[in-house]
C-alpha cells in the first residue's frame, strides 16, 4: 500500500495464491497495488495482476478484492495509467476512487489494451472530480459488468469529462450481487442532486456481448443507465454489436452517437 | 547506479558509510534515479527484503529510486510505505512474480 507516493512499476506479476487452510473471511488481500491519501500517482505497464477464485459467491467469491486500488481521502490529485496488463480472478479489478483534477487512462491505443478475465467489477470508477478518464482497447471477459461510472458527487460536484472507445465486453452468468449482467454502466447525479452541469461521456465503438447464459433474462443484459435516484433505465443510444442471447441471431447496432443529455 | 542488496548487507563500518557516500555522491552530481538490485527471491518469505528496499528508496532517495527485481517468485507479506517515488521493475510479466502471502 502506497501513500502520497508516485509509483511506476513494469514487467511482473503480483498474485494473491491459494488461501489458508481455515479459509479467509470475505477474501485474503484487498488490494495488490493500493495507492492512497492526498496526492500520488500510478503506472502499471504490462503487470498481472491474479487471484483466484474462492468457495463463495458474489464479492467474496475470490481470495482477492482488487488490483488496482486509488483512493482518495477524501479525494486524491493522481493520475492513473495501465497498460498492456492483465487481470485476473478478482471482485474488482481496479477501482479509481475520488481523483480530482487527475488524468486516468486504461488502455488507450490497441497496443497499450488491458485484458480483464471473472470479476463482479471489472474497471470501477466512483467519483472522479475534474478529471480526464479514457477507457479504451480493454477487454472484459467472464464478468457481471465491464465497467462501472458512478458521479455521486459525492466529494465535490464538478464534472469530469469521460471517452469510452473500442472496448470489448463479454458478461456471464448472473451476478450474485446486481441481479443483472451489464457491460458499461453509467450514473451521473450531479444534475439532478447538486443542479450542476453533467459530466461529459463520450461512447464509441464498444461491443458488449452476453456470453453463454441460457437463464439470463436477455433485458437485463443489455446496457444500462442508472437514472438520478431512479431504478435502471435502458439507453437510446446504443453502441452495440453482437447477439443478445444464445440462438438470437445477430445484431449491428454499431453508432458512434454520444449519449442524449437526458440520459444520465 | 546500481546497489546490490546483498552487497550492501555484507559490508559494514566505514567501508558502507563511504560506499553509500559515494553512491549519494554520484546519484546527485548526475541527476541519475537511484538503484536498487534485489537479488533472486529466498524461497521462504522476502517480505523483509522488498520491504528494506521501499524503505531505503523513501529514507535516502526520495527524489527517484528504481528497485529491479531478479526473475523468480518473491513470497511477500503486506508492504506499506509513504512518499515513495520512483519505480518497480521485473523481468517480465511471466518471469516474475510477487507472491502475496493471505
Amino acid at each position: 500500500m502506497f501513500t502520497k507516493s508516485d509509483i511506476a512499476i513494469s514487467d511482473l506479476t503480483l498474485r494473491v495464491a491459494g488461501q489458508p487452510a481455515g479459509g479467509c473471511q470475505g477474501f485474503c488481500v484487498l488490494a495488490l497495488l493500493g495507492v492512497v491519501g492526498q496526492t500520488g500517482s500510478v503506472s502499471a505497464t504490462r503487470v498481472a495482476f491474479e487471484g483466484e477464485p474462492g468457495p463463495d459467491t458474489g464479492f467474496g467469491a475470490y481470495n482477492l478484492y482488487g488490483g488496482l486500488l486509488v483512493q482518495g481521502n477524501p479525494e486524491i490529485k493522481a493520475d492513473v495509467q495501465v497498460i498492456g496488463s492483465r487481470f485476473k480472478n478478482m471482485s474488482e479489478a481496479i477501482r479509481v476512487w475520488g481523483v480530482a483534477e487527475s488524468r486516468v487512462s486504461i488502455g488507450g491505443s490497441p497496443a497499450d489494451a488491458n485484458t480483464f478475465d471473472n470479476h463482479v467489477i471489472g474497471i470501477y470508477i466512483p467519483e472522479a472530480d475534474q478529471s480526464v478518464v479514457n477507457i479504451s482497447q480493454n477487454t472484459v471477459v467472464n464478468s457481471d459488468v465491464g465497467m462501472m461510472i458512478v458521479q455521486n458527487g459525492e466529494w465535490d460536484h464538478q464534472p469530469a469529462n469521460f471517452t469510452i472507445r473500442h472496448n470489448q465486453m463479454t458478461v456471464s452468468g448472473y451476478s450474485s450481487v446486481f441481479n443483472w449482467n451489464t457491460g458499461i454502466v453509467v450514473v451521473d447525479l450531479l444534475p439532478a442532486n447538486y443542479g450542476e452541469p453533467a459530466s461529459s461521456f463520450e461512447l464509441s465503438n464498444n461491443d458488449i456481448r452476453l456470453a453463454n447464459c441460457p437463464a439470463c433474462d436477455t433485458q437485463r443484459a443489455r446496457r444500462r443507465v442508472l437514472g438520478p435516484g431512479k431504478r435502471p433505465m435502458e439507453l437510446r443510444w446504443h453502441t452495440w454489436s453482437g447477439g443478445l442471447h444464445p440462438g438470437l441471431p445477430e445484431r449491428s447496432h454499431k453508432s458512434s452517437r454520444k449519449p442524449r443529455s437526458d440520459c444520465y | 547506479m546500481i546497489k546490490s542488496v546483498s552487497q550492501i548487507s555484507s559490508r559494514n563500518g566505514w567501508s558502507c558509510v563511504l560506499s553509500l557516500l559515494i553512491v549519494l555522491f554520484s546519484a546527485a552530481a548526475f541527476g541519475s534515479t537511484y538503484t536498487i538490485q534485489i537479488g533472486a527471491p529466498n524461497g521462504a518469505n522476502d517480505t523483509l527484503v522488498l520491504q528494506g528496499a521501499l524503505d531505503e528508496c523513501v529514507n535516502y532517495h526520495p527524489a527517484g529510486c528504481e528497485i529491479r527485481l531478479s526473475a523468480g517468485m518473491y513470497l511477500s507479506g503486506p508492504l506499506t510505505t509513504t512518499n515513495f517515488h520512483g519505480s518497480i521493475v521485473g523481468k517480465g510479466m511471466d518471469a516474475t512474480v510477487i507472491d502475496a502471502l493471505p
